[in-house]
């Protein structure tokens, strides 16, 4: 036996009483702006979406791994000409005792003694003189003490003028600058509900200084809700609308979907 | 879809249902249940059976969650809830809020039982059957005491109405 739907078995109530029960029940609605603070707070105590951050930090580990990687490759690059480079000093040194005779001593003596802090001190006065070459006189120059490095040393030192405006300046900006688009972002997403003025704020310069931030796209979905929160429900929505129709498959649509609703 | 986000689904798809059904309840502190109710969820999460949706688990949990938030706090007086109300939106049609403040007055009078079964079915729009298996009773009873909230319902409306046209006719009269 199947169970009776109540619409069945009940009659419906009279149109006045059920006029009542409508002006009760749109009183019934929780504030617009509740349902999302009471989420954040679940989110506390459930722990943090692992999803959609677990990816957006490992992008940014990548991200700085990549960085520090190049990085460390270049120093690396640059330790190893620092090394072949008391050699050159040598030769330059020899090449111009030969022809010059004094004041040039005094560097051979400087480095001979302390080799590592003064080796890390010549790099850039070193490139004013871009010709070194003659590979030949630099062991009679310093005597061998050197370490290691010396197979590697004659193709890096025909390399070496060029080299020295230090190529680390192109990948240490990246670090900091990725960094400080996630804190950012992050006082952005903590202001959206407590003051989603000053997130939007916040998340307009996100989108100034990084225009081409790896969080412009979450950046939408939470200026979308910080819109709704200020009540700019037709800015919010048109936002909404326009970011599901352009991603309709990513997972962050699934988040703006719920916004404004 | 994990765990977490079908929670968050469910979040998404039913907070007015859970904050409704709370406050219906007696929960003092609404917002503080509702997430305690989707806290419990996530906690006990394997023990949950969705297979007949989300609402009757969410009444379930939302119901013991408001139980235990009416014994630790003292209750709040209907009457200030009633004012609280009435101060929220201070331009609403008046004669709406009138009649929405008969059913809250009389749903706040009502057992708490058929003060359910009735939000639950005329507000909530569930059937009766899946009331009956929310509050775990017999259909037959979810009837009754359906019926019998409707015919308070019905006779606070009747009264209220009476009163209104009285108070109309006397207004008119002549002095």
């Amino acid at each position: 036996m199947s169970e009776p739907e109540p619409r069945d078995e009940l009659p419906p109530l009279p149109d006045d009483v059920q006029a009542y029960v409508d002006a009760f029940a749109a009183r019934q609605q929780p504030p617009p702006r509740q349902q999302e603070s009471t989420w954040a707070a679940i989110e506390e105590e459930i722990g943090p979406p692992p999803r959609r951050v677990g990816m957006l930090e490992l992008a940014i580990v990548v991200a700085i791994a990549a960085a520090l990687v190049l990085v460390f490759s270049l120093r690396g690059d640059d330790l190893q000409r620092d090394v072949d480079h008391p050699r050159n000093q040598a030769s330059w040194a020899s090449e111009a005792r030969e022809s010059a005779g004094t004041a040039q001593p005094k560097r051979a003596t400087d480095r001979s003694p302390e080799r590592g802090p003064a080796r890390r001190e010549p790099p850039p006065p070193a490139p004013p003189t871009p010709v070194p070459q003659t590979p030949s006189e630099a062991p009679t120059a310093v005597p061998p003490s050197t370490p290691s490095p010396s197979p590697s040393r004659p193709p890096h030192r025909t390399r070496r003028p060029p080299s020295s405006p230090k190529p680390s300046a192109a990948p240490e900006p990246a670090e900091p600058s990725l960094a400080e688009e996630l804190a950012l972002f992050r006082r952005a997403t903590l202001m959206v509900e407590r003051d989603p003025a000053r997130a939007l704020e916040l998340l307009e310069r996100h989108r100034q200084r990084f225009p081409q931030g790896t969080l412009r796209t979450e950046g939408q979905v939470l200026r979308a809700r910080a819109l709704c929160a200020l009540g700019r429900t037709e800015e919010a929505t048109r936002l909404r609308d326009g970011f599901i129709a352009q991603h309709p498959g990513s997972a962050l649509a699934t988040r703006m979907r719920s916004v404004c609703r | 879809m994990g765990k977490r986000a079908k929670i968050e689904q469910i979040y998404r798809d039913h907070y007015a249902f859970v904050w409704r059904i709370l406050r219906r309840l007696g929960a003092p502190a609404v917002d503080d249940a509702v997430q305690e109710v989707f806290v419990v969820m996530h906690s006990r999460w394997q023990e949950f059976d969705l297979s007949n949706g989300a609402r009757p688990l969410l009444y379930g949990i939302a119901r013991k969650v408001a139980a235990q938030q009416r014994r630790k706090h003292e209750r709040q007086p209907p009457a200030l809830a009633l004012v609280r109300d009435a101060m929220v939106d201070p331009e609403e049609n008046s004669a709406r809020a009138e009649a929405a403040r008969v059913i809250e007055a009389t749903l706040e009078r009502m057992d708490e039982r058929k003060r359910m079964a009735f939000v639950l079915v005329d507000i909530e729009g569930m059937s009766v059957p899946e009331v009956a298996r929310c509050q775990r009773i017999n259909l037959n009873t979810a009837y009754a005491r359906l019926r019998a909230a409707r015919q308070s319902i019905q006779q606070s409306v009747r009264r209220h109405r009476a009163r209104e046209e009285s108070d109309h006719v006397r207004a008119r009269a002549p002095r």
